[in-house]
């Protein structure tokens, strides 16, 4: 049985393949429109579903859109009815978008597949809820036979946030928080706030909250959110803008946080840094809250979560520190792309009744890895292009990255199936020397053109991780914050008094360029199963240099989705200053390649983040 | 390639996502040469047909305009097209606003009087919660053909 999974028409479009319950491909749109965030129906990431899976166009038995819309527009229009006369801009924008295709999405679906060449199957088309997909791709792909179950986001139909419990292949939402209450929002409203783009500056929020004090938090709670003991939550909407604006925050939220938000782009000051730790704060101790109720309710060991919230690896790290659960599980792509993929197995396994089989501690999720692979075609490509490069043989492969990784060369990696999710894993990658101390510098500034503020993470062998972080369990996905050691730790006593521009060039470790501020480092973890040529590239650099660790960060630069072919590799890699391309087996040095020319700056390409 | 080629079973997605190649857009001159006399007759068939002045002077003085931009100096050209299409923009945005704004007044304007002289808030946002928690209990699923129904 065949199953195509859908999310559209918001953000992060995606489509997924099931084959018989296993997943045989998913991919992003944006990785093939090269338009960041892209919503528009994934008519490439689905014809890629269907290439991958050998499919033609008649052979597809169902296919899954990720939510119910018509339960979001009846949340829209109650919303209106709930602000007017206020929130007209905000429905004039909104109604001729609805009218023309959000409300005819099985028509829209069926038009998109008919111009794809593919069959629309006979009354096999379902809507799960939003949050109960993201509860399935938390869930089934997990290595757990039952977990308790939380997803957390801005917004679905009504719910914001849900809990559940799985068992088999049985997936049960126990309760849920509607909208307008939503810990997703009230961290979206700060990072609108903070001066960062909202469903793409959260992250940005996250890498600011450590250089920051708590000094907002009393105002949080006494202002904003109303916690109770059991995690669940309700926001004073007289301070926010969401609901009859088109702005996140209002007036009064600027005169309680101390004046107006952050312009973007602007010199970003310590109030912002306090805002963004002061949120960061309060989001962990709901969720922590929000975890303990629902291990009382489950009485699970093992949690599972998805939503956009769930990608908060610093709340994660201190949930897997501090909650009540054993093992925590994490969709790697949590946010509405994975919407696509829960949608698909929610069809398999509930609506279908299928079986699941779980290997314990070994996820379905193959490591993420389940986009297009180039490499076989590289070597075409390149010669076809005259491109000049060197082919590597399968035993030097690993040796020679090393070692350009060891002379603080900064080097792009496309290789092997590209990853679902919004990580850089190790097969779209940018890489460098994690013990190198002008490398963040360095990356953000000349090949991510990015804030000189945010940090960067580390790939360390699996074997290794306690070695370098206070972590015991594996982090495959990039989800998980932890500290570096503290014998590794410089200078922690006078990081804190020392001013923020300072504080970034400081060495504050001898894994200098992946240890952030606060000497935490948001941790992904190799095996050999998963990745075997990242893995073998990394065990080569520790054979080299005895650091079984290096930087890993996702092969783009700033408003750039993460390249997908050779060819969106080759062109990042001319614009930047990176030293070395791998593309599949061959080696690319820059100063060999003919000289970059394009019409135009490309940076007016992307769309800042 | 086609998107799918039935013989090999192969699927058409990687280029599918480089450019469109650029069609090739008509030269400016002759552009000019079909608008200008379009322009003009439908300012003749205002002026005799239907008796008015003002806005067949404005039309005929635009195409002349679009002819001598046309043929001689592009930017003036250029110039009138972007103001077309900003008036065209302006046009559709003003009927959206007289045709939904009074709906909204009207149906939302109303509609939450009346839910507030009921007491009810569809938003729930009383501040803060006098109840001792804020979860919602989630309804059990009563057939599976809910998944297929889109609320």
């Amino acid at each position: 049985m065949n199953i195509l999974g859908i999310s559209a028409f918001y953000h992060d479009s995606a489509a997924c393949l099931l084959k018989d319950g296993r997943i045989v491909a998913a991919a992003q749109e944006e990785r093939f429109t090269r338009k960041k965030h892209d919503e528009r129906f994934p008519m490439h990431a689905v014809r890629y579903c269907l290439h991958e899976a050998g499919l033609r166009g008649d052979q597809l038995d169902a296919v899954a859109f990720y939510d119910k819309p018509i339960e979001k527009f009846v949340r829209i229009l109650k919303t209106y009815f709930s602000v007017a006369p206020q929130g007209l801009q905000s429905f004039m924008m909104a109604m001729p978008v609805w009218m023309r295709e959000k409300l005819w999405i099985p028509l829209e679906i069926e038009t998109a597949l008919d111009a794809c060449g593919i069959k629309m199957p006979q009354d096999a088309l379902y809507f799960p809820e939003h949050h109960e997909s993201h509860a399935a791709s938390a869930f089934y792909p997990s290595p757990f036979d039952s977990a308790a179950v939380l997803t957390v986001d801005g917004v679905g139909e009504w719910s914001t946030t849900a809990i559940g419990h799985g068992r088999g292949h049985e997936l049960d939402i126990l309760f849920d928080i509607h909208f307008p209450h939503s810990l997703g929002l009230l961290y979206s409203a700060f990072t609108y706030f903070t001066g960062f783009k909202v469903n793409s500056g959260e992250y940005k929020l996250m890498g600011l909250a450590p250089y920051g004090q708590p000094t907002y938090v009393r105002e949080i709670y006494d202002h904003l959110i109303d916690v109770k003991a059991d995690g669940s939550f309700k926001l004073n909407m007289e301070l926010f803008g969401y609901l009859d604006g088109l702005t996140m925050t209002n007036d009064k939220f600027s005169e309680a946080f101390g004046g107006p938000p952050r312009k973007a782009e602007s010199e970003i000051s310590q109030r912002e840094m306090d805002l963004a730790r002061s949120v960061q704060v309060v989001t962990e101790e709901v969720i922590l809250k929000m975890a303990n109720h629902v291990q009382a309710l489950t009485g699970e060991k093992n949690l599972v979560m998805a939503g956009g919230v769930a990608l908060n690896c610093v709340a994660n790290g201190r949930l897997l520190r501090e909650g009540p659960f054993d093992n925590i599980w994490i969709q790697p792509a949590a946010g509405d792309a994975g919407g696509a993929l829960g949608a698909a197995q929610l069809v398999w396994h509930k609506v279908h009744q299928k079986p699941r089989t779980v290997v314990p501690s070994k996820d379905a999720m193959q490591g993420s890895f389940l986009g297009p692979n180039f490499d076989a075609e590289v070597e075409a490509y390149l010669e076809a292009r005259g491109y000049p490069y060197r082919k590597l043989s399968e035993a030097e492969w690993a040796p020679e990255v090393a070692r350009l990784v060891a002379s603080e060369n900064v080097i792009g990696l496309c290789q092997g199936r590209m990853e679902f999710g919004p990580r850089a894993l190790g097969g779209r990658s940018i890489i460098g020397d994690a013990r190198s101390e002008k490398m963040q510098s360095v990356m953000n500034l000349k090949i991510k053109y990015r804030e000189s503020f945010r940090p960067f993470a580390p790939t360390c062998l699996e074997e290794d991780v306690s070695e370098y972080f206070e972590l015991e369990s594996e982090s495959p996905y990039m989800l998980l914050v932890a500290q570096v050691r503290a014998d590794r730790c410089i200078g922690q006593a006078e990081a804190a008094s020392l001013p923020m521009r300072e504080r970034i060039n400081q060495k504050r470790s001898d894994i200098p360029a992946i240890t952030h501020v606060d000497y935490s480092a948001r941790v992904q973890t190799v095996n050999r199963e998963r990745n075997p040529r990242y893995y073998d590239l990394i065990k080569a650099f520790k054979d080299q240099t005895g650091y079984g660790v290096i930087i890993n960060t996702s092969f783009n630069v700033r408003g750039e989705p993460i390249v997908c072919t050779p060819e969106d590799a080759y062109r990042c890699f001319m614009r930047t200053e990176m030293d070395y391309l791998v593309l599949g087996d061959c080696l690319l040095s820059k100063t060999d390649q003919p000289e970059w020319q394009e019409k135009g700056d490309w940076r007016e390409d992307f769309v800042l983040d | 390639m086609k998107i799918h080629d039935e013989k090999t079973n192969q699927w058409e997605w990687k280029a599918l996502g480089a450019p469109a190649p650029v069609k090739k857009a008509m030269a400016i001159q002759t552009k000019a040469l079909i608008q200008a006399p379009a322009m003009l007759g439908i300012a003749a068939l205002m002026y005799f047909g239907f008796d008015h002045v003002v806005v067949p002077s404005i039309v005929a003085v635009l195409s002349v305009l679009v002819l001598a931009g046309g043929l001689f100096y592009h930017p003036l050209f250029h110039a009138v097209e972007r103001g077309g299409r900003w008036f065209g923009h302006m046009v559709i945005v003003t009927v959206n606003w007289i045709l939904l704004a009074p709906f909204y007044f009207l149906v939302f304007g109303f509609g939450r009087l009346v839910l507030r002289l009921q007491g009810i808030d569809p938003m729930d946002r009383a501040y803060p919660a006098a109840a001792e928690t804020c979860w919602l209990p989630r309804k059990k699923i009563e057939s599976l053909d809910q998944y297929r129904k889109q609320h």
